[in-house]
C-alpha cells in the first residue's frame, strides 16, 4: 500500500493551496436508518490561479460536492466527517454568519440553470449590484458602476441596457453571463462552476466557455469546473479529478488525466465521448463503445470497489475491498487496486 | 391603452346589465310583492291592495318594471324604496358608506396582520411558528362567523367595557367634534375586530402558502450562496409572491360590501347587511336590487384594481 | 431534391413507384405561431416553419440539426401529426396527413411514434412502467390484459430492462432508464418511423453511448426509421444516414453526413461544426503507471 501522505501536491504550486478538503463525506440522513453516503473521503486541493475540472456523470456526487464547499447543501444532507480549509480557515466547523460573509465574496457559484437562478421581479443590474453591496460598505451609485462594470467584463457590453432588463427579456446565454458577473462582482478567489453550459445550445456553450477562459486569464481567480463532458475540461483545466459513485477514483494533470487515463473508469468514459469514437468516417454507424451496466443502487453497495462491477480489468481483490487512493510516480493519485492500495 | 380601457369599460357595462336583469327575474320569480302581507289584513279589501299596486306601477310587466328602474338609476335614484318612502340612492349611499367604516379598517388590519405572520410561518416552515399560527388559523376558521359575532357581543356586555351594538350613542348630536369621533370609534372597535377575525385566517394561509413557494426557488438558494442576509432574501421572496397575493386583494376589495353583513346584523350596525335583510323581508325590491348592484360595482372595481396592480408589480406581465 | 408537390405530385409519384419512394416526405411546409403581448398590445406572428422540404427513406436515419428557436422541434410536431401546418404536405407512406382529421389518422399514430426529451415529463408518474409500455395496447383494446403484459415485458427486454424495473414507476428510474422506457413503450406498438425529439439531450456520455447503440441495433433488425433532432452534432455524427440543418425556420443545408462533416457549405453549419468542443485527436498510449 502506497499511502503517501497528502500535505504537498506535485503539479500544485507550492505554498498553502487555496482550497483544501481532506476526507470529505457528505450523507443523507434521514430519520429512520443509517445516513448513506453521497460523497466519501473526498480529497481535493485547489491552488491559486489554476482551474480544477471535476469529472463525473449523474449520481457521482460532483453537484454534492461543489455544494458542501460552500456548506449550501440541501436540508436532507449534511457533511459527516472531513475538514475544509480555505485559506486556512475551517469551513465545515464555522458558523452561518461567517460563512454568509465569505459566499459571494471570497468564494462563488454558477449554477447550470442561470434562468431559475435569478429572481424574475427584480432587474438583473440591481440583483447584481445587491452582492456588491451585501459584502462591500460602498454607495449603492459605487454599486451599480461595479456592476456594470461586471456585465462589460462578460461581454455585455451595452451595460445600461442590460443593467435594466428583466430575466425573460434575455436569452440563454445572456443570463449565464449575467450569472457569471454576479459571481464575479467582488473578485472573489474561487468560483465553483457547476455545469454552467449543460443547458445551452451548443454555438452559445462556446461563447461561455472562451469567456471563462478569458476571464481566467484575466483575473486571479481559482475555477472548479463540475462537468459530466471531459472535452470541456480540454485545454481549460489544469487538473483533473474524476469521480464516480461518490468517490474520486482518479486525480492528477489535466494532460495525465485526460489523455493517458489511469483508471479503468476514466479511460471507459474517454472512450464513449462520440468525439473520441470518431473510427474512420462518419456515417458508418458502428456502435460506440459503453460502459456496460449502470449506477449501483446506493441503498444496496457492492462490498468492494464501487466500479468493479462495470469493470473490464477487474480483479479478485476488487470484490472483497474498497481501494485506498494511492499517489503514482508523476504525482497523479488513483483509487484502483491495479495501482497499489 | 385607451383600447383596452374601452373593452373593459364595456365588458363591466355587459356584466352589469345582465347582472340586473337576472336580478330583476328572480325577484319576480320569488312569490309575493311589498303589499302581499297587507293582503293578511282582513280589513284592507283585496281592491285597495290592487289599486295601491297599480299606484306603485308593481303589476306592471317585467320589462316595463327593468325599464322604469333603469330610467331611474340613469336620474340618480336607483328607484324607489317603499318601506322608507324615498328614493333608494341616498339611502344606500348611507349604508354602503357605514358599511364601509367598517370593512375598510377590518380589511387593512386582516392584511397588515396576515403578511408579516405568514411570512414568519412560511420562513419557519415546520418549526413551531408555523405549527402555531396554522393550529390558530384553523381554530378561527373553524369558528363561524355568527359565533364570533355573539362572543363579541357578549364580551361587550359582560365587560362593559365597549358599548353594546349600534353605531352612535343616544344623544350623539350633542357631543362636541372629539367625542363623537371618539364615540364612533367605540363602537366600531368591536365589529372592525370581529370583521378582521373572519377575514384573517384565508390571508393568512394564502399568504403562508404563496411564501413558501417563492421561497422554495431556485433564486432563493443561489441568493443564500452569493451571502445575501436573510432580509433582502425575504424581499425578493415577497416581489414574487405579490403575484397570486395581488390577485387575492382583488377579491378582497370585491368582497368590502358584502363581508360585513352577519356581524352588521348582530352587533346593530346601519349598514348595507340590516338594510339588504329588511329589504329582503319586506320585498322592497328596488333596494334589493340597488344593494346588488353595489356589490357588482365593487367586484369589478376590484377585479380591475387587481389588474391594474399587478401590471404594475410584476414586470413579466408589463414588458411582454 | 424530389419532386414539386400538390398537383404535380401524383404524376411524380407514380413515375416514382418504380423506384423506392422515400417513407416520410414533407413539403412547403409552414406554420407560425400568434405570440399575445402584454394586455392591450395586438399578438405578433411567429413563424415557426418556412417552407421546410425533407425526405427520409425507409430505414434510414435522418438528422435534424439546429439550435432553440430554429423551428426543429415544431417540425417533429408537424411530422408526428401533433399539430396542424399552417401551409404544406406531410407523406407517410404514399398517403397525405396533415389534412385528415383525428379519427381517419388513427391506424397512422400506430406506425408513427415520438419520443421526448424529457421522459420524467412524458411518462405518467403514477403508472408502473410496466403498465406505461402496455398503455398504448390497452388503449387500443389489442389483446387481453395477459398478452398486453407479455408484450410489454419482450419490450422492455428488448430495450435493456429488467423485469424488476418493469414494476417500478419513472420518478425511481435514472434518466437513462426512462429513456429505454419511453423508447419501450413506442416500440410496443410495432411502428416503422420514430421521431425522437432531443431524446438524448441532458444524458450522460455513458448512458447516452448505451442509448445510441440501442437506437443503431433497433434500425438494424427491424428496418426502423428515424427522424433524429438534436442541438448535439458530435452524436449526430455517429446516427445519421443524412442531415438536414436549419436556421430561423428554414433548412439552410443538407447533406449526406460525411460530406456535411468533411465540407460543411452553410455559415451556420460552419458555426455549429466549430462549437463542438474537441479534445486531443488521438489517446496516447496509456503510460505513467507506478510500479
Amino acid at each position: 500500500m502506497r499511502d503517501q501522505p497528502h500535505g504537498h501536491e506535485p503539479g500544485a504550486e507550492a505554498g498553502d493551496p487555496l482550497l483544501c478538503a481532506r476526507g470529505l463525506t457528505v450523507a443523507c440522513v434521514s430519520e429512520t436508518g443509517a445516513p448513506a453516503p453521497v460523497v466519501a473521503q473526498a480529497n481535493l486541493d485547489i491552488s491559486a490561479n489554476k482551474v480544477v475540472g471535476l469529472l463525473g456523470e449523474s449520481g457521482s456526487g460532483k453537484t454534492t460536492t461543489g455544494l458542501a464547499l460552500l456548506r449550501l447543501l440541501p436540508p436532507g444532507m449534511r457533511i459527516l466527517r472531513g475538514s475544509i480549509l480555505f485559506r486556512g480557515q475551517d469551513l465545515v466547523g464555522a458558523r452561518e454568519m461567517d460563512l454568509e460573509k465569505l459566499r459571494g465574496n471570497s468564494m462563488a457559484i454558477i449554477f447550470q440553470e442561470p434562468g431559475l437562478t435569478l429572481s424574475p421581479v427584480a432587474r438583473v443590474g440591481e440583483q447584481i449590484a445587491e452582492v456588491a453591496r451585501a459584502h462591500r460598505s460602498w454607495s449603492w451609485k459605487r454599486c451599480r458602476e461595479e456592476s456594470e462594470g461586471a456585465l462589460r467584463r462578460v461581454q455585455l457590453d451595452d451595460a445600461g441596457r442590460f443593467y435594466a432588463a428583466y430575466p425573460h427579456q434575455l436569452s440563454g446565454g445572456q443570463l449565464q453571463r449575467v450569472a457569471i458577473a454576479r459571481a464575479l462582482v467582488c473578485g472573489p478567489e474561487l468560483v465553483i462552476a457547476d455545469e454552467p453550459t449543460a443547458s445551452l445550445d451548443p454555438t452559445i456553450q462556446a461563447e461561455v466557455l472562451a469567456l471563462l477562459r478569458e476571464l481566467r486569464g484575466q483575473l486571479r481567480t481559482s475555477f472548479l469546473f463540475i462537468t459530466h463532458n471531459p472535452a470541456l475540461l480540454w485545454g481549460f483545466a489544469d487538473r483533473v479529478l474524476v469521480m464516480y459513485a461518490g468517490r474520486i477514483v482518479e486525480a492528477g494533470t489535466a494532460e495525465q488525466v485526460l489523455a493517458a487515463p489511469a483508471h479503468p473508469y476514466t479511460a471507459a468514459l474517454l472512450a464513449c465521448s462520440p468525439e473520441r469514437a470518431t473510427t474512420g468516417t462518419a456515417g458508418n454507424k458502428n456502435p460506440l463503445p459503453v460502459i456496460p451496466g449502470g449506477l449501483p443502487d446506493f441503498a444496496r453497495l457492492p462490498g468492494g470497489c464501487r466500479f468493479e462491477p462495470r469493470c473490464a480489468e477487474r480483479m479478485d481483490i476488487c470484490v472483497t475491498r474498497e481501494p485506498e487512493e494511492v499517489a503514482a510516480d508523476d504525482g497523479r493519485r488513483v483509487r484502483c487496486f491495479k495501482y497499489g492500495g | 391603452m385607451t383600447r383596452y380601457l374601452a373593452a373593459r369599460a364595456a365588458h363591466a357595462l355587459l356584466l352589469l346589465s345582465g347582472i340586473s336583469v337576472l336580478s330583476f327575474v328572480f325577484f319576480q320569480l320569488a312569490p309575493g310583492d311589498f303589499f302581499s302581507d297587507l293582503r293578511l289584513n282582513p280589513s284592507i279589501s283585496a281592491e285597495t291592495v290592487a289599486a295601491l299596486r297599480a299606484q306603485y306601477g308593481l303589476d306592471q310587466p317585467l320589462h316595463v318594471k327593468y325599464f322604469r328602474w333603469l330610467t331611474s338609476v340613469a336620474q340618480g335614484e336607483f328607484g324607489y324604496s317603499f318601506s322608507y318612502h324615498s328614493p333608494a340612492a341616498p339611502l344606500l349611499l348611507a349604508r354602503a358608506h357605514n358599511t364601509l367604516f367598517l370593512t375598510i379598517p377590518a380589511t387593512i388590519l386582516a392584511w397588515l396582520l396576515a403578511v408579516p405572520l405568514g411570512t414568519w410561518a412560511a420562513a419557519r416552515a415546520g418549526e413551531w411558528p408555523d405549527r402555531v399560527s396554522a393550529a390558530g388559523a384553523s381554530a378561527l376558521l373553524s369558528v363561524p362567523d355568527l359565533l364570533l359575532a355573539l362572543g363579541v357581543l357578549a364580551l361587550a356586555v359582560h365587560t362593559g367595557a365597549f358599548p353594546v351594538g349600534g353605531m352612535v350613542s343616544l344623544g350623539y348630536e350633542q357631543l362636541g367634534a372629539w367625542e363623537k369621533v371618539r364615540d364612533i370609534l367605540s363602537h366600531a372597535f368591536l365589529p372592525v375586530t370581529a370583521l378582521a377575525l373572519t377575514i384573517l385566517p384565508t390571508l393568512l394561509r394564502h399568504v403562508r402558502a404563496a411564501m413558501v413557494e417563492a421561497l422554495a426557488a431556485p433564486f432563493v438558494k443561489a441568493s443564500r450562496a452569493h451571502g445575501l442576509p436573510r432580509r433582502s432574501v425575504m424581499r425578493h421572496a415577497l416581489r414574487v409572491a405579490a403575484n397570486p397575493l395581488i390577485s387575492l386583494f382583488g377579491l378582497t376589495l370585491g368582497n368590502l360590501l358584502g363581508a360585513s353583513l352577519l356581524i352588521e346584523v348582530i352587533l346593530s350596525w346601519p349598514g348595507m347587511g340590516p338594510l339588504l335583510l329588511e329589504a329582503i323581508s319586506a320585498r322592497d325590491f328596488h333596494v334589493v336590487i340597488g344593494a346588488v348592484m353595489f356589490s357588482a360595482v365593487a367586484f369589478i372595481g376590484g377585479n380591475f384594481a387587481a389588474d391594474v396592480l399587478l401590471y404594475a408589480a410584476d414586470p413579466r406581465i408589463r414588458t411582454k | 431534391m424530389g419532386g414539386g408537390c400538390g398537383a404535380l405530385s401524383m404524376a411524380a409519384e407514380r413515375l416514382r413507384t418504380v423506384e423506392a419512394a422515400p417513407l416520410v416526405r414533407v413539403c412547403g411546409l409552414s406554420r407560425s405561431y400568434a405570440q399575445q403581448r402584454g394586455l392591450w398590445r395586438s399578438s405578433s406572428h411567429v413563424a415557426a416553419l418556412r417552407d421546410v422540404e425533407l425526405n427520409i427513406a425507409a430505414g434510414t436515419t435522418l438528422a435534424v440539426v439546429g439550435e432553440s428557436g430554429s423551428g426543429k422541434s415544431t417540425l417533429a410536431r408537424c411530422v408526428a401529426c401533433l399539430e396542424p401546418p399552417d401551409q404544406g404536405e406531410i407523406w407517410f407512406d404514399r398517403e397525405e396527413l396533415s389534412k385528415l382529421r383525428a379519427r381517419e389518422l388513427a391506424p397512422w399514430r400506430r406506425r408513427i411514434q415520438m419520443i421526448f426529451q424529457d421522459s420524467a415529463a412524458a411518462l405518467s408518474a403514477r403508472m408502473t412502467a410496466a403498465a406505461i409500455v402496455a398503455e398504448p395496447l390497452a388503449v387500443r383494446r389489442m389483446g387481453d390484459r395477459r398478452s398486453r403484459r407479455e408484450a410489454a415485458l419482450r419490450c422492455m427486454e428488448r430495450v435493456g430492462l429488467t423485469a424488476e424495473q418493469a414494476a417500478r414507476a419513472p420518478l425511481q428510474l435514472s434518466g437513462g432508464q426512462r429513456q429505454r422506457l419511453a423508447i419501450a413503450r413506442a416500440l410496443v406498438l410495432e411502428p416503422q418511423f420514430l421521431i425522437l425529439d432531443e431524446a438524448l439531450s441532458g444524458l450522460d456520455l455513458s448512458v447516452q453511448a448505451q442509448i445510441v447503440n440501442l437506437l443503431l441495433a433497433l434500425q438494424r433488425d427491424q428496418g426502423l426509421t428515424y427522424l433524429f433532432i438534436s442541438h448535439d452534432l458530435g452524436v449526430v455524427r455517429h446516427v445519421a444516414d443524412e442531415v438536414a440543418v436549419m436556421s430561423g425556420g428554414r433548412i439552410v443545408e443538407r447533406a449526406a453526413v460525411g460530406q456535411l462533416f468533411q465540407e460543411p457549405r452553410h455559415e451556420h453549419t460552419k458555426a455549429l461544426l466549430a462549437a463542438i468542443p474537441r479534445m486531443a485527436p488521438q489517446p496516447a498510449a496509456r503510460g505513467s503507471a507506478p510500479q
